[in-house]
């Protein structure tokens, strides 16, 4: 099942060389580990810039969005594998 | 050694599908199309290996995609995504030569020759773009390449060993290549093209490559008649034109397919000045002017209907782009109902700065360069026309995908 979201998240990052890379986040009183990192991807909107992360946690996919102008993390969507 | 051209041509499989596919791996292996909600008036952007196999193409209609294939899943185009990476795989295509083309968001060729000096090494650099695409993009993104010694050889080979391919047209093999592919396999070759050859007896390529080229040219033309007989022997000068040298702008245009077909112009209206201001943002980013306008309609029977005019002197704002479409569509009898409407210029001229002193227009056009830098400081249609408050259904953007500069 697909769903849009976007709510504020808190997210754990690790700063390695020159990427930041979603550990886990906690999203309705709930920790998610992020598993793996499937894509990431970039767009403006006016001159923010906001990062996408494409994640996958424990069978589900969601896609994280950082922006960089107030630093805000938000879960976009969610997709829940059966 | 070899003396001729080394071309690749590299086109991404399944794009649109296959980068959902890599974003999300719950809809690996899984029929997808990339289209607009599923029941609404939008057609198959693209499809997966998966939906392919199962007969769903490009630009099908939902309820045909859906009798194919029962447990398709639709997946909403995400624009931003695409042109992200098809950036990123350039990045990787010009680490191999300074000579690279786009051909379009999923396909580029590139000009080996002198960066490789034989076609073994060809192959070698071919596979090692494959490699790193995969390292770049995601481990679920493939790609397909052809290599020959001209662009037209090159993009035909990269379609005959789908998906994953690397296919190389060497010159002993290219005529029974050529032989044994279908008319429309060529770029440049399409239905209606195939159909005016069908009506000249031309039902294969050696049948194309044996007639005679001056009829061929009484048919479609010195350039194009030429053209597809050169086609038929795999021969093709083109050169491979890296974006710092590519062509010319000849038109800009955008198109909106509405929800439901409609007679009602106030409707019309609306969506014209989106358009008009996508068109108008768009020239202007260029540093482009136009006088030639078309004003198109799509109607419900897929019949299509509008108005042309060519102004004296050259514009770029949408204001007066929508004043001009306006007058002309508050008089204009509309045959049936319309499904699509589409704005285009052409005729244009770079850096053309109009005379203000008695222009009437001056304080809009001296308004327009401030307006354009609020909106690239914080995004499209932050400041809009009023006339625009009224648009809830059309999406944020219209008119399908690009590369912006």
């Amino acid at each position: 099942m697909h769903e849009l979201i976007s709510e504020k998240i808190d997210v754990i990052v690790s700063f390695t060389k020159d990427r930041v890379i979603p550990l886990s986040f906690l999203w309705g009183n709930k920790k998610y580990t992020v598993d793996k990192v499937n894509l990431v991807h970039a767009t403006y909107s006016g001159r923010e810039k906001i990062y996408y992360y494409s994640i996958t946690s424990q069978n589900n996919f969601f896609k994280l969005c950082f922006n960089t102008d107030n630093s805000k993390w938000t879960v976009e969507e969610a997709y829940y594998g059966t | 050694m070899v003396h001729k051209r080394i071309i690749f041509h590299i086109d991404m499989d399944s794009y649109f599908a296959t980068v959902e596919q890599q974003a999300n791996p719950l809809l690996r292996g899984k029929p997808i199309v990339v289209s607009g909600k599923e029941g609404s008036r939008t057609v198959i952007v693209a499809s997966s290996k998966e939906a392919k196999r199962l007969g769903v193409k490009t630009a099908m209609l939902h309820h045909e995609a859906r009798k194919l294939c029962p447990n398709l899943e639709f997946v909403e185009p995400d624009g931003a995504k695409y042109e992200y990476l098809t950036k990123t795989f350039l990045k990787v295509f010009k680490t191999f030569t300074g000579k690279v083309e786009v051909f379009s968001i999923d396909e580029a060729f590139l000009d080996m020759t002198g960066y490789v000096t034989d076609w073994d090494l060809a192959i070698e650099k071919a596979s090692q773009i494959k490699v790193l695409l995969k390292q770049e993009l995601g481990d679920w993104m493939t790609c397909s390449v052809g290599i020959a010694n001209n662009k037209f050889l090159a993009k035909l080979a990269s379609g005959l060993d789908k998906p994953n391919g690397l296919f190389f047209v060497h010159e002993k093999i290219k005529q029974s290549i050529l032989d044994n592919v279908k008319l429309t396999a060529f770029c440049g070759i399409g239905r209606r093209i195939e159909k005016r050859l069908n009506c000249l007896g031309i039902k294969s390529v050696p049948e194309l490559r044996a007639y005679q080229p001056k009829k061929l040219v009484q048919e479609f033309g010195p350039f194009y008649g030429k053209k597809l007989h050169q086609m038929a022997s795999g021969i093709d000068y083109e050169p491979v034109i890296p974006d710092f040298q590519s062509a010319e702008i000849k038109s800009v245009g955008r198109a909106y397919t509405l929800p439901y077909n409609t007679y009602d112009k106030e409707e019309l209206f609306t969506v014209l000045m989106h358009l008009c201001e996508k068109v108008g943002r768009e020239l202007r980013r260029k540093k482009l002017s136009g006088k030639t306008l078309v004003y198109y309609f799509r109607y419900s029977d897929f019949t299509h209907g509008g108005f042309r005019l060519t102004l004296p002197g050259y514009i770029d704002d949408n204001l007066r782009l929508f004043e001009i479409g306006c007058a002309k569509l508050q008089n204009f009898h509309l045959e049936k109902a319309v499904r699509l409407v589409g704005v285009h210029v052409s005729n244009l001229i770079k850096d053309y700065r109009q005379q203000t002193l008695f222009n009437p227009d001056k304080k809009q056009t001296d308004l327009l360069p401030f307006l354009d830098k609020i909106n690239d400081r914080y995004g499209e249609l932050t400041v809009k026309p009023a006339y625009l408050l009224k648009l809830k259904r059309l999406r944020h953007k219209v008119g399908g995908f690009k590369l912006q500069d």
